[in-house]
């Protein structure tokens, strides 16, 4: 790690970090000043290429934490101003830290159009299943029948599943990762900021405050995650369990949780998880399990490369247009259609 | 002009416009870009001479303008946003001193701008009897009929205001010369409304209309007439 150009230190900004205690922000903070250097040194970057872009809610005050440019921008419109700053620079390293009220609720429209242009983001989406800033509101991923101040006698409606949206919306890149766990969401990070397009993380965040515990079945403590997620790494195989005796297969066009050597299942019955595959059903179908009838998917669940990249379409499409244009400035524009002296 | 003004002084400017600006036609003069002003952003791509760190929030005196520094210089890493900040130095700031001192510099700079937009004119005599006061669209018919009063002797001028925070400087001086103010708008009156706070000495009458139609010269001319007995 010495050898790297930059440590986490260098993206530590002087401002004194305001969550509360005990928030699962901390953590995430922590993973990202972690996964910025390698990112940096992977890619060449200098510190001054990077740009944190927020909306508006408690993760969206990170970048004011993060020691490069930041932008703590409108409600909704995280992935909008990162939009317009990554076409006008396309040199930059543009991420944006949004939660689900965010970027589901107010901002769900650019949120979609984001990932369906393949813009390339790295959008850090934190899933707290609430809208913690303003005090406990019900937020589009809140479970359905969640009692909240908006919701006295519990939701009803269905959340969104972040993963299933973006899969939807054929993103290139979504990963998920659980606040507590540093080194996946850092894994995450590090692969999501290296991805040519748009990527998703999705980071299951605990609201201490006013949604304590949302994912605590199955992400309590160390002993639980490991029973009751499955982390997936392109090439391997599906397993997990506390003896990683378990594993998923595909069975009458649906996924299954088996135990390895029993009712004739083998390792070899397992999946392997292809993170690259184009086709979206099995990336939808991981990131859709749900805890207790599955483990809940966490890593990088899909990973597409070689689609067409929105800055990069511009950029090109910009340079070809110019070299080809009769016209080349505004004076020539105004001037090109019928005009006529009196 | 909002776009310069909006770079130069680095604050957000609203271009107001309306349905008769965008349906009527005229032919025009194309303009020469060569005859716009420059605009010139305070872009930074280095700390000033006496700065140790870059201090994002520090101001040219005449626009009070933050200076520029673009995402990737290297050196002027910095953060903005929605949260109030340090008088200088930029970071998050929860001072009650520190807030209200902000509050009362970013005021100083858009009234700043009134510094560097053109000085009220008037359209007609300098002084008289009824000063039309118009903004917006409604100037082509203001002028006509303001023209046809002209030329049969009444003491008319218009006063057509293309700024509104700030206003431009001139005003007072030019509403103290009439005798009689009128602000036509076609709403029910909000500049009329904004003028008496700004101006409490003078006397503003109105006269509106709000139909989804421009004035008429006709009604203009009665209006106007009524008032000058
Ligand atoms: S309200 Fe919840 S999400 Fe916001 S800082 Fe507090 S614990 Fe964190």
């Amino acid at each position: 790690m010495s050898e790297l150009k930059y440590t986490a230190a260098d993206f530590k900004s002087d401002q004194e970090v305001k969550w509360c205690p005990g928030c699962g922000d901390y953590a995430v903070l922590n993973a990202v000043q972690k996964a910025l250097p390698e990112v940096a040194e992977a890619s060449g970057a200098e510190r001054s290429s990077f740009t944190v872009v927020s909306g508006i809610g408690c993760s969206s005050r990170f970048p004011y934490y993060v020691s490069t440019y930041g932008f703590h921008g409108i409600h909704g419109r995280a992935n909008a101003v990162a939009t317009g700053l990554k076409v006008a620079n396309p040199e930059l390293n543009v991420i944006v830290t949004t939660g689900d009220g965010d970027s589901l609720a107010i901002g769900g429209n650019h949120f979609i159009h984001s990932v369906r242009r393949n813009i390339d983001l790295t959008v850090i989406l934190f899933n707290n299943e609430i809208y913690g800033l303003t005090k406990g509101q019900y937020s589009p991923t809140s479970k359905l029948g969640k009692v909240t101040k908006t919701s006295p006698y519990g939701t009803v409606e269905h959340p969104f599943n972040p993963g299933e949206l973006v899969i939807a919306a054929k993103g290139t890149f979504f990963a998920r990762s659980i606040d507590v766990e540093v080194l996946t969401t850092k894994e995450c990070i590090t692969a999501a900021a290296q991805h040519d397009g748009m990527a998703v993380t999705e980071i299951l965040q605990n609201c201490v405050i006013f949604n304590d515990k949302t994912h605590a079945p199955f992400a309590a403590d160390a002993a639980t995650r490991k029973a009751n997620t499955i982390m997936l790494r392109h090439g391997e195989k599906m397993t997990f369990g506390t003896d990683n005796e378990k594993g998923i297969v595909f069975e009458d066009m649906r996924l299954k949780v088996v135990t390895i050597g029993e009712d004739g299942y083998t390792l070899d019955s397992v999946l392997t998880h292809d993170a690259h595959t184009p086709d979206t059903i099995l990336h939808s179908m991981l990131a859709a399990m749900k805890y207790p009838e599955y483990p809940v998917a966490v890593g990088v669940i899909r990973d597409v490369e070689g689609q067409v990249v929105y800055d990069q379409a511009v950029e090109a499409q910009i340079a070809e247009v110019q070299s080809t244009a009769k016209i080349h400035n505004v004076d020539e524009l105004l001037r090109s259609g019928e005009t006529w002296t009196l | 002009m909002a776009s310069k003004l909006a770079m130069e002084h680095m604050t957000p400017v609203v271009l107001l416009t309306d349905g008769f600006i965008a349906n009527g036609s005229q032919p025009w003069k194309i303009p020469s870009m060569k005859d716009y002003p420059a605009i010139k952003p305070p872009v930074i791509t280095a700390l000033d001479k006496d700065e140790a760190a870059f201090m994002p929030y520090k101001r040219d005196k005449e626009r009070l303008a933050r200076r520029w520094a673009f995402p990737g210089t290297p050196g002027l890493e910095h953060r903005i946003g929605g949260l109030e900040k340090d008088f200088l130095k930029g970071s998050v700031s929860h001072n009650p001193q520190n807030h209200q001192r902000m509050v009362e510099v970013r005021a100083e700079k858009v009234a700043k701008v009134a510094d560097f937009i053109p000085r009220q004119e008037v359209i007609g005599e300098a002084e008289g009897d009824l000063l039309v006061v118009g903004w917006g669209g409604t100037r082509g018919h203001l002028v006509s009929a303001v023209e046809e009063m002209q030329q049969v002797g009444k003491k008319v001028s218009l006063c057509h205001i293309n700024y509104i925070n700030p206003l431009p400087h001139g005003l007072d001086d030019i509403f103290k010369k009439f005798k009689n103010i009128v602000v036509c708008e076609l709403n029910e009156g909000q500049m009329a409304g904004y003028l008496r706070m700004s101006f409490q000495e003078h006397r503003f009458e109105q006269f509106n209309k709000v139909q989804g139609l421009p004035f008429t010269k006709e009604e203009l001319v009665d209006r106007f007439n009524e008032l000058l007995k």
